[in-house]
């Protein structure tokens, strides 16, 4: 009983979150500003799921080697296709493979 | 399975391909057409089962709101979309359930973590709080901390729920996350109409939500089952590079991007670096204006 709670409560609080900020700001003109602010915070938020989902070094804050490369293997693929596919099957290939060789 | 070893600790659960449409030549600094665009997006009008065209000086934010639409139809990018992003998805639902049935709480309660909060990361911290003895007010205070940035999506996502049908403003917030923003900036580089992005979304997102739904109930099936030499643990990252780079459009993006990375190698994932990635990524923004002006 006490998880199911949890997890009730959490899904209403993460409801009210999601749809408060629809609500908040679907039928207001926000200032250029505040739209481009809120596009770039975005995106930033995005970029950073990246770093911040990497498999843990033995460094804080550190980056791995096999990271490093499926990182800029994903980068290079993602520029040349569209296909989230592609570019997962490669990056990961390369960080796997990279693991294998350096460890 | 400890809960650091879980690939997806800090992300949605779901994500993106996108489309030719998607990828014409952007104009520079242009403001958003799609996510963020003070206009609501164009919708044909609806007159008795005969769509008539409306333009786009009526159907903003201000516009008739669609209140005949059906929910039926499945948009077929939404389904691409939604099917490339399964070899990401559905590995990491597994390791996602096998981590939450080591850890505390009956599978099925575990289980519905998964359709009703729909957010891999907060799944976890939930569980790992309650399995380490937290309170119920303290370990959903955790979760909701992870799904704060939610509400910078939902902002800017909220220009395209104005005028929409009653049922889409009621469901499709539950389906914002990190992988179904990236879906729709990455999708949409022309202004879309309501129609048009409601069928997306929809079919996108209830796509990807069944398939973590069923992925997860997998994981706490098969359990320990699953083999560990898969290289799960860079998926998600792999994932969140997909989704990003097709989408910056202009120079600004790129460095918006740039600084959330270099704030997240700066920090250790916790919420000052949540608060100073939405802080730089927003100043960037500004002074992109600035510049621009």
């Amino acid at each position: 009983m006490i998880a199911l709670a949890a997890v009730l409560l959490a899904t209403a609080g993460t409801f009210a979150m999601r749809a408060g900020s629809v609500r908040a700001f679907e039928s207001r003109d926000l200032p250029p500003t505040a739209t481009r602010m809120l596009r770039h915070a975005a995106v930033a938020i995005m970029a950073s799921l990246v770093i911040t989902n990497l498999p843990a070094t033995s460094a804080p804050g550190g980056v791995g080697a096999a990271s490093a490369t499926g990182l800029v293997a994903a980068l290079l693929v993602a520029r040349r296709t569209p296909s989230p596919t592609v570019v997962m099957v490669v990056a990961v290939a390369v960080y796997a493979l990279t693991d294998a060789l350096v460890g | 399975m400890a809960a650091a070893s879980v690939p997806g600790a800090s992300s949605g659960p779901i994500a993106a391909e996108s489309h030719a449409v998607g990828h014409g030549t952007p104009a520079p600094e242009q403001v958003a057409p799609g996510i963020g665009s003070t206009t609501g997006g164009r919708e044909p009008g609806t007159s008795r089962g005969q769509e008539v065209p409306m333009s786009d000086s009526t159907a903003g934010t201000t516009g008739t709101a669609d209140t005949t639409a059906r929910p039926a139809r499945l948009d077929a990018h939404g389904v691409r979309d939604a099917g490339a992003l399964a070899a990401a998805i559905a590995p990491l639902g597994l390791a996602m359930g096998v981590a939450l049935g080591e850890l505390a709480g009956p599978h099925l309660v575990s289980w519905l973590s998964a359709p009703l909060l729909l957010a891999g990361a907060s799944q976890l911290v939930l569980f790992s709080q309650l399995d380490g003895g937290a309170s119920v007010l303290a370990a959903t205070g955790a979760a909701l901390l992870v799904n704060s940035r939610f509400v910078v999506y939902g902002a800017a996502l909220a220009p395209r729920f104005a005028g929409q049908p009653g049922w889409f403003r009621l469901l499709g917030p539950h389906y914002i996350v990190d992988q179904t923003y990236g879906l729709v900036a990455a999708r949409f580089r022309d202004d879309p109409t309501r129609q048009e992005f409601r069928r997306y979304f929809m079919t996108a997102s209830t796509l990807l939500w069944a398939l973590w739904t069923a992925s997860v109930g997998a994981g706490l099936l098969i359990g320990t089952a699953l083999p560990e030499s898969l290289p799960l643990e860079f998926v998600l990252s792999a994932m969140f590079v997909a989704l990003v780079v097709p989408g910056i459009r202009a120079r600004s993006e790129a460095w918006a991007a740039a600084a959330g990375v270099a704030v997240a190698l700066a920090g250790a994932g916790t919420m000052p670096t949540l608060l100073g990635v939405v802080a730089a990524g927003g100043a960037v923004g500004a002074l992109s204006g600035r510049a621009r002006s």
